[in-house]
This record gives structure tokens, C-alpha cells and sequence, in this order.
């Protein structure tokens, strides 16, 4: 199957086992959301397909094993932190380069192609700390699509944003599934899953519930169990982005 | 300021320093029968503390990334202090079997060498604590005191080398620093010591600047963080020990240059390397002029002016990040 396919994945740390034989696929064009409750192990399963906690298991990319070597693993699939942990003085197009790490040169096209890709050329010659959220949460879009990773894991896209630029956000991580990414998000948001998601992954206490279509994971029947909470659909005011004034 | 008129204005500094540099002192250079020996023994020092300057530049530019903490100077964190122990080790290794160095080789030679193993140790030891603390000020803290204990085994060092007048002698000189006694064979030597370290370090600065986001950023970017991070300790080892065999102890001038050439074209360590070593060097050169017009009795050392202009911006920075912290 062309896109992420994770298999049986298992983190332990600390001598507390965090994931057990987590199963799960993000077709390629589509965007896949993974949702389910605090502690259900969203994050360490990113953290783990990214390399970044140990883990057994198998994480393909396209059929292809990833790349051990961070550069050439950088290279395939690229993650969208919730905040980054950068506040230097660097401009914008220096944040966006860094996300060039691994290309080749010239890595100028490719900052400026990223940066027009998230509709932030105008900031190129910001400093990133003077940036808003929106803005800051496109440029890190932008460093991850700058070294040209097919597949892209994004932490809480919509964290820190108000409606507007969360709509905005939501609808080019769409328009990048649609030119061909696999992208996985993590969401809390679950009035957000509809709008955003062509597939998603109910998870909790480190183990994948239930996997599939948004409108048959978001349920009453499977969500009850998992956040104790009921549901009631058809609730939530809808909303839809009429202008990007970022 | 953009990086190009910040280099421009640094190299502008620089030159003005060597002039100055080669003009003030005693004796005129204007008198025909001494100018050959002045220029010869004042373009000497120059290039001496230029390249001293511009090595703890730009190990300060390094060892701040590394640490992510722009208080990170060589001299703060132990690593000069480290440097200054492995060359008195390695003078007193000398002086008991230096017979056992081919005649070609001289003692000079080595004792970078010295230097960069004392900077390595010292820098392993800083680096080991800060693994286990979160906290910056504590980091900064940890490496105050691994640097008191390298002083303290430096001057245990000195104190049992005073059997001996000469090896006594030799060790108070360099523990002390300086380069009024700096002549063209130093010179050389320090030169593509300066130079390898300038371009080794200059090849991290990218890792670098993915590193301001914290490892595991970095990590996904592509950056292998291990080898970033051995290949950053070495070359601020390597720069601080080329500046300490150059001119002894001389603190802050990794502190002062990086920190207001940052605030001028901000943290991309491509440009923020090379334009802080021309104004290290910049620095460095100003601080020897200004040690020769102080009337004094005997030669005011270099790092006593460097001291003297950076300890106050030292705690003046400490505030201004407790501040921020405190935001």
C-alpha cells in the first residue's frame, strides 16, 4: 500500500509500556487524523515513527523501510511540531533553510517555493520570535516542506490558532494531501476531524481502537468507551473560510 | 544592520585596531632606526591577539549554540580553564622529558596540544553535568566550578613547580597570558591552528542553527545530533586551546563579541561565526592597546582588560535573561 503503514509498534519507557503492537495506515493523499484522550500514546507514536523515543516495530513509507540515518530519513517524512522550542533571532527564510538540512544545493528555490507554498513569501525577511502563532505555525510548515518529505506529521495543527487561521491551515495540509503527501495529523479537536480528515485512528491507552471513514470513528458507539463522555452530532456550528487576510 | 555591513564595519574596527595597535607604545614609529624592530615586534603581538580574539569568538559563538545559552563563553564554562591546565601539564611533562623530543620539534609546537586535550576534558566534565540539569543558570553554574577546579589543580600545578626557577617561571607566564611576548614563530603556529578551527567550526553552523530548536528537531531535520555535537565540542575545545597557547587565559571575548554581533544581524551562526571573530579579533586588539596607554609600574595583561569590559556585561546579561525567563 503506498502511503505510512505502521506495524506493530511498541514503545516501553521508563519500565511503563506506552504502545502496544500499534497497528495503522495514512494512505498517500489523504490526510489522517489520530485522535483519543491524554495519555493514549498519539505523541510517542509520532515520536516513535520519527525515531525520536526506541521502539519495535515496522514503519513504512510507500512499501520502502525508513532510513535509519536522520539526514536520509529527514529526506522522506518531516514533522510539524504543536510549539516549536525556537525563540533565537533568526529571519524566517534562515528558520525555513534549516529545513534544507539534508538537500542538496541550491537550497534558495527551495526556501522560496516552501514559503510561497504556506502563503508567507511576504515574511521571508521577518525575525520568527516577532511573528503571531498563525504565522509562526505556517513557517514551521513551511522548514517541513522545504526538504521535500512526502510524508508529513503535524502535532495539533490547529493548537494555538484562532478560527480563521485554523481553517486556513486545515485547508492547505489538504491541499498537500491532495498534491500526492500522506499527512497525519493529531487532533483534539474533534469537531475539527471532519473538516480536515479523509481517514482517522481512534487511540487510547496506547493501543489503535478503531481505524477508518471520520463519520464512522466519530460516533457515539466508539467514542463513549474511549473519553467516557456522550455525543450528540450535528451540534457543533459549522464554519467555513470565506478570506485568508493572513 | 544587515550581515554584510556588520562584516564591513567589523573589518573597518579591525583595521583601525591593528593601526592603533601598531602606532601606540613606547618608542615612535616614525624614527627610521626603529621602525623595522617596532613593526616587527608590535606586528607580531597584533597578529597574535587577532587570532587569539578571533578563536574565542568564535569558540564562544559555538559553545552558546551548543548549550543553547548565550552566556556560554569558553572562560565561563571552564573550557579555557581546562586549556591553561593541559598546557601546564604538558609544560611540566616537558620539562621532565622534553630530552625526549626530536631536536626539529620545539616545545611550542606541542603545546597546543596540551591545551586542546585540558579544553576537551573540561569541556567532557561540563558537558556531562549539563546532561543531568534543565536549567541553564545551572549549567552556566556547573561549569564555573569545573573551571575553579581547574584553576585549583592549575595553581597545585604552579605551586610544586617552584623548585624549579625556570619550569616555576615558564607556568606563572602562561597561566598569566598575554602577548607582549608574542613573536612571528607563535604567530605562524597559531595561524592555521586559528584557521582549521574557523572553517571546522564554520561546517557545524548549520547543525547549529537547527539545533536552536532543541535536539529533537534537529533530529528530524536531519541533523545527526551525536555527531553535531562531538564535532561543536571539539572545535570549541580546538579554538579555545589555539587562543589559550596563543596568549594564556583571556576571558570574555567569547562572551562580549558573539553577544553584540548577535543583537545586530541575530542568531544565523553561517554569518554569526565569522563577522564575531573579525570583532573578536577587533576586540582583542583594542583591549592590548588600551592595556599599553595605562600607566603602570609593569605590563597590564591583556585578559585583565578583557575582565575589565566583560564581567560587567557578563551580569548585566545574567539579569537581562532572568528577566526574560521571568516573562
Amino acid at each position: 500500500m503506498s502511503g505510512l503503514v505502521i506495524e506493530h509498534m511498541t514503545v516501553q519507557l521508563g519500565g511503563r509500556s506506552i504502545l502496544h503492537e500499534v497497528n495503522m495506515q495514512a494512505p498517500r493523499g489523504q490526510v489522517t487524523a489520530i485522535i483519543g484522550p491524554n495519555g493514549a500514546g498519539k505523541s510517542t507514536l509520532m515520536r516513535a515513527v520519527l525515531g525520536l523515543v526506541p521502539a519495535r516495530g515496522t514503519v513504512l513509507l510507500d512499501g520502502m523501510p525508513l532510513p535509519d540515518r536522520a539526514e536520509a530519513r529527514a529526506q522522506v517524512i518531516a514533522w510539524v511540531p504543536q510549539r516549536s522550542r525556537l525563540d533565537a533571532d533568526l529571519s524566517v527564510d534562515e528558520v525555513v533553510a534549516v529545513g534544507c538540512y539534508s538537500c542538496q544545493e541550491p537550497r534558495a528555490p527551495r526556501i522560496a517555493a516552501a514559503l510561497t507554498q504556506v502563503a508567507a513569501g511576504s515574511l521571508a525577511q521577518r525575525r520568527f520570535p516577532s511573528l503571531s502563532g498563525g504565522e509562526q505555525a505556517r513557517v514551521l510548515l513551511a522548514r517541513a516542506l522545504a526538504g521535500g518529505a512526502r510524508c508529513l506529521l503535524v502535532d495539533e495543527p490547529g493548537a494555538h490558532l484562532d478560527l480563521a487561521h485554523r481553517l486556513a491551515l486545515y485547508s492547505l495540509l489538504r491541499s498537500l494531501a491532495g498534491n500526492g503527501a500522506s499527512v497525519v495529523c493529531i487532533l483534539h479537536e474533534l469537531n475539527d476531524v471532519n473538516r480536515l480528515a479523509d481517514h482517522c485512528v481512534l487511540m487510547h491507552a496506547g493501543r489503535v481502537v478503531t481505524a477508518g471513514p471520520p463519520a464512522a470513528v466519530i460516533s457515539d458507539h466508539e467514542l463513549r468507551p474511549v473519553f467516557g463522555i456522550g455525543m450528540r452530532t450535528g451540534m457543533a456550528p459549522l464554519f467555513d473560510l470565506v478570506e485568508t487576510s493572513t | 544592520m544587515s550581515p554584510g555591513q556588520t562584516g564591513a564595519a567589523a573589518v573597518g574596527a579591525l583595521t583601525v585596531a591593528c593601526a592603533a595597535s601598531l602606532f601606540v607604545g613606547q618608542g615612535s614609529l616614525f624614527d627610521p632606526d626603529l621602525r623595522p624592530i617596532l613593526l616587527d615586534l608590535r606586528g607580531s603581538r597584533t597578529t597574535c591577539a587577532a587570532l587569539a580574539g578571533a578563536a574565542l569568538a568564535a569558540g564562544g559563538v559555538v559553545a552558546q549554540g551548543l548549550f543553547r545559552n548565550p552566556l556560554a563563553d569558553p572562560g565561563v564554562i571552564g573550557t579555557t580553564a581546562g586549556a591553561v591546565f593541559g598546557g601546564q601539564t604538558l609544560l611540566i611533562a616537558l620539562a621532565a622529558g622534553g630530552s625526549l623530543l626530536p631536536p626539529w620539534l620545539a616545545p611550542e609546537l606541542v603545546l597546543p596540544l596540551g591545551c586542546v586535550a585540558g579544553a576537551l576534558l573540561a569541556l567532557a566534565a561540563v558537558l556531562t553535568v549539563a546532561s543531568r540539569l534543565s536549567d541553564g543558570t545551572a549549567v552556566l553554574l556547573a561549569g564555573v566550578l569545573i573551571g575553579s577546579l581547574f584553576i585549583a589543580m592549575g595553581s597545585f600545578l604552579t605551586s610544586i613547580a617552584q623548585n624549579s626557577f625556570e619550569l616555576g617561571r615558564a607556568l606563572l607566564s602562561f597561566t598569566l597570558g598575554g602577548v607582549e611576548g608574542a613573536g612571528w614563530r607563535q604567530a605562524t603556529l597559531a595561524a592555521p591552528l586559528v584557521a582549521a578551527g574557523l572553517w571546522g567550526a564554520w561546517r557545524w553552523s548549520r547543525a547549529l542553527d537547527a539545533l536552536l530548536a532543541g535536539e529533537d528537531e534537529a533530529r528530524t531535520l536531519g541533523v545527526p545530533v551525536s555527531q553535531a555535537r562531538a564535532g561543536c565540542v571539539l572545535w570549541t575545545a580546538w579554538l579555545t586551546a589555539a587562543a589559550t597557547a596563543i596568549a594564556g587565559a583571556i576571558g570574555f571575548v567569547g562572551l562580549v563579541a558573539p553577544h553584540v554581533i548577535r543583537r545586530l544581524i541575530g542568531a544565523s551562526h553561517r554569518t554569526l561565526l565569522p563577522v564575531s571573530a573579525i570583532a573578536g579579533a577587533a576586540m582583542t586588539v583594542s583591549c592590548d592597546v588600551i592595556a599599553r596607554v595605562i600607566p603602570a609600574q609593569g605590563v597590564i595583561p591583556l585578559g585583565v582588560i578583557t575582565g575589565l569590559v566583560g564581567a560587567p556585561l557578563f551580569i548585566w546579561l545574567l539579569l537581562a535573561q532572568q528577566r526574560k525567563a521571568q516573562q
